[in-house]
């Protein structure tokens, strides 16, 4: 019996001696993507936001599209029509004026953009003010104040307080008020006029009821005193020259995402529900509007701006 | 014993526990200990990545603003790189501090709570550097852009000098961890042998115990064993125990004992058997001799019966043929002593015919006799007293006891069945031997009658002149006789024997030579209602 105890013993130790150790995580080859797709992302709000908000997109069209899709932050709506024609990117999320002007002057193609989960995939320009200021939209009150805007190259950050403007009859926009301050983003402006540093901002309204969730002081104490016709939201559009079949395979990966699961991840972190197609004609009411305010779309001075 | 081995096992594989425990917990410290080294090494390594993620931030920022780039990936890359290790330590903190708490390391725990103090402050400073940054690196408006410069540079600067005092103190905290673990495995180390050392004594100490409480009383068992086998069943194992009725070898001992005992009394009992069968055996033997005997005196009474059956007939026979010549002889001898009366020579011729007929009157004695001693056919049976039959044969013999002293001693008898003529020629035939066997007159005849069971035993015992060993066994054959020549005729004590065979009965002859004889008569007492044979 006692030759049995030892016996099991002894086969315990051995056992307990026997396990493998953790293997090191192999690169398989197909990890390794030959080909770079590039996409540019606009400041529409806080540039880590963006990054977090699109890297998952990255991934996930990297997969569909066996290519290493980069994500490119820029820092100006004013610098995307230099990096499409010098090919420094592929494509990029276009604000509808940034890519109406593009569209006028380098070959771009729009290819589809994301829909939020109450089936909305635009958005209008909006001017928000603080309740204490007593701001309305009659833009009589406005004169001589200070208003936070974006870009020149942006439809709600510039065109549209511009045309609201016009539509007001104030044609000096930029004599009317005390000063304008270009701030380089949506969520800046809103926070601009939150923290006091303007009394009026431009923003977006999908950007505004975002942060409104986020942060409960700016529906507390931020009031909307005008807003804009709805215009489509940022779309992927890609450089027209771009190789045929990936135009094609992003365009289908795009529309596909909300049925596979990497794909729904990363509707997730944009906030969206799908992807739909985004097609130029959807673009013309924004057309108008420039045209109304008189901006030649491949003469409007504004790419070497930051 | 099972439980003085169960016992002293588990003493032994307690103290044995024991000692694991406190080398595991010894060693436990220390690998615990050099975990929140290794910890701490990440930790710092981090604060270093840190550092330069955040100076990278810093320059790619500058470079920014200064116009040198407007790409702004790899700041953000910085930043987020920057952003992620917050996340990591933030995370590592708390688990970081549930080590140290395990590991009972008070003031560490005060310094880690301090540092995760700063690291807060870093993490909050961190979130408004990003913010400004994010503001800085898109606004165009120049008061805002020198303001935020100012802003980014100052919390930039702040956030390095937080990082860098952390990291300090991280690396201080290590060489002091690092001390602490040298005590502690040089501690370790002196427990750990102490330890095993004191194990293995006080087990070697229990198991001698034990072993010695076990192999006493069993070599006490052996030797009674020994003992009992040898034969001695009267030794006794003792064994000393408190707890009799829970101890194996206690149980054992007594059940042995107990053995011993039944085997001392089967012992006992086996030599009283080996003596009753001995004995057995030698009443066996005696009686078988007796049986022997008794059937050789059988066989030789039967032969004599026959033989004195065919004597007898012969005896009969000759009897029968001598008689009418011997009565002829007589009475011719008469006749001529009439004739001759007065004839010359008449006193010489008077004495020869006188003695012619003693010869034919001796002759026809033994004629007598022989017939006498044929006559077997024709007894009378009936109810007799044996002593009266002696003081009639007595009296017969009166005159011939001279100076011989007669000793009766005569008791109470039942009768016999017997013919008291035949019977009292018996008891006469004997005496007559006894009176002949003192030749001087002078001795003792003693005569005894008593009753045994169902018989009547007569002893006639005298201090004649006993009859010679080699002649005992034939007195009762018929013609067989130490008298002299001419004496009687050899027939007597045959007569007697066929007498006394004829009731059932037993005649028996002792004798020495010089000594005397003894002659015992058994006749079976009288069956009632029985009168012949």
């Amino acid at each position: 019996m006692l030759r049995s105890v030892f016996l099991a013993l002894f086969l315990t130790v051995l056992l307990s001696c026997s396990s493998n150790p953790e293997e090191i995580a192999k690169i398989e080859p197909e990890d390794i993507k030959e080909g770079t797709l590039t996409i540019a992302i606009l400041p529409e709000q806080n540039v880590f936001e963006q990054k977090k908000r699109y890297k998952p997109l990255a991934e996930y069209l990297s997969k569909q599209l066996n290519t290493n899709v980069k994500i490119k932050l820029l820092d100006s709506y004013g610098s995307i029509d230099d990096e499409i024609r010098d090919k420094t990117i592929d494509g990029a999320f276009f604000g509808s004026f940034n890519y109406i002007m593009t569209k006028a002057r380098e070959g771009i193609e729009p290819l589809a953009r994301p829909v939020e989960s109450d089936g909305n995939s635009n958005y209008k320009g909006i001017i928000v003010a603080r309740k204490d200021k007593n701001l309305s939209g009659n833009v009589q009150n406005w004169e001589g104040r200070t208003i936070a805007l974006v870009h020149e190259a942006t439809t709600a950050g510039y065109v549209f307080p511009i045309w609201h403007l016009k539509k007001n009859g104030i044609n000096n926009f930029k004599e009317y008020f005390g000063r304008i301050v270009f701030i380089g983003s949506y969520d800046a402006a809103i926070m601009a006029v939150l923290n006091r540093q303007a009394e009026l901002g431009a923003a977006k309204d999908i950007i505004f009821e975002k942060m409104v969730l986020e942060n409960p002081q700016i529906k507390e104490q931020l009031v909307i005193v005008a807003s804009s016709i709805s215009v489509p939201s940022s779309s992927l559009c890609v450089r027209s020259n771009l190789d045929g079949n990936i135009k094609i395979a992003a365009k289908k990966a795009l529309l596909a995402m909300h049925t596979t699961p990497e794909g729904k991840e990363a509707l997730n972190a944009l906030g969206a529900v799908r992807f739909k197609e985004t097609a130029d004609y959807e673009f013309d009411s924004l057309r108008q509007i420039a045209a109304d305010l008189e901006i030649n779309l491949t003469t409007y001075p504004f790419r070497h701006k930051k | 014993m099972k439980k003085r081995l169960i016992y002293g096992l588990a003493i032994v594989l307690f103290m044995f526990s024991f000692g694991a425990a406190i080398v595991i917990k010894n060693l436990d410290s220390i690998v615990m200990n050099q975990r929140l080294i290794n910890e701490q090494d990440l930790r710092i390594i981090r604060y270093n990545d840190m550092l330069f993620q955040l100076k990278g931030a810093q320059a790619e920022l500058y470079r920014h603003q200064s116009g040198y780039t407007r790409n702004i990936d790899t700041l953000v890359n910085y930043i987020e790189s920057f952003d992620d290790s917050i996340t990591y330590l933030s995370k590592q903190n708390v688990a970081y501090m549930n080590d140290v708490v395990c590991g009972r390391c008070h003031s560490m725990q005060e310094r880690l709570r301090s540092l995760a103090e700063m690291f807060s402050e870093v993490e909050e400073l961190s979130n408004n550097y990003k913010e400004n940054v994010s503001i800085l690196i898109t606004t165009r408006d120049e008061r805002q852009v020198g303001f935020l410069e100012g802003q980014a540079a100052n919390t930039g600067d702040t956030i390095i000098g937080q990082l860098e005092k952390i990291r300090h103190a991280a690396e201080k905290m290590k060489t002091e961890m690092r001390n602490k673990r040298s005590v502690l495995i040089n501690r370790s180390r002196t427990v750990i042998l102490s330890t095993i050392f004191i194990t293995i004594a006080l087990s070697g100490l229990i198991f001698m115990f034990i072993i010695r409480s076990i192999t006493v009383p069993i070599n006490a068992l052996l030797g009674g064993i020994q003992k009992i086998s040898s034969g001695n069943f009267s030794e006794r194992v003792r064994i000393n125990t408190k707890t009799p009725d829970k101890d194996e070898i206690w149980f054992m001992a007594e059940t042995f004992n107990a053995m011993a005992e039944k085997l001392g009394v089967i012992m006992a009992e086996k030599d009283g058997l080996l003596q009753t069968l001995t004995g057995f055996n030698e009443e066996l033997e005696k009686r078988v001799k007796e049986a022997t005997e008794e059937l050789k005196r059988t066989q030789e009474n039967m032969v004599r019966n026959e033989t004195l059956a065919a004597v007898g007939t012969l005896a009969a026979g000759i009897a029968h043929e001598i008689n009418n010549p011997l009565t002829n002889a007589s009475l011719n001898a008469q006749t001529l002593k009439n004739k001759l009366e007065n004839s010359v020579g008449y006193e010489d011729i008077l004495k020869k015919v006188n003695a012619i007929g003693r010869n034919v009157d001796k002759a026809s004695l033994i004629a007598r006799e022989l017939l006498q001693f044929s006559r077997k056919a024709e007894t009378k049976m009936e109810p007799v007293n044996i002593n009266a039959i002696i003081d009639d044969a007595i009296a017969l013999l009166q005159y011939k006891f001279r100076s011989i002293r007669l000793h009766k001693t005569l008791s109470d008898l039942p009768q016999v069945m017997g013919d008291p003529v035949k019977l009292e020629q018996v008891f006469v035939n004997i005496l007559e031997n006894s009176i002949q066997a003192m030749p001087d007159g002078d001795g003792d005849i003693r005569i005894e009658s008593s009753r045994n069971n169902g018989s009547v035993n007569v002893k006639i015992a005298d201090t004649g002149i006993g009859i010679p060993e080699e002649n005992i066994s034939k007195v009762f054959e018929p013609f067989f006789s130490t008298k002299d020549v001419g004496v009687g005729t050899g027939l007597g004590l045959s007569i007697c024997y066929g007498i006394i065979s004829q009731y059932n009965g037993e005649i028996d002859l002792q004798s020495r030579n010089g000594e005397g004889t003894t002659v015992s008569i058994t006749i079976p007492v009288a069956d009632k209602g029985d009168n012949t044979i």
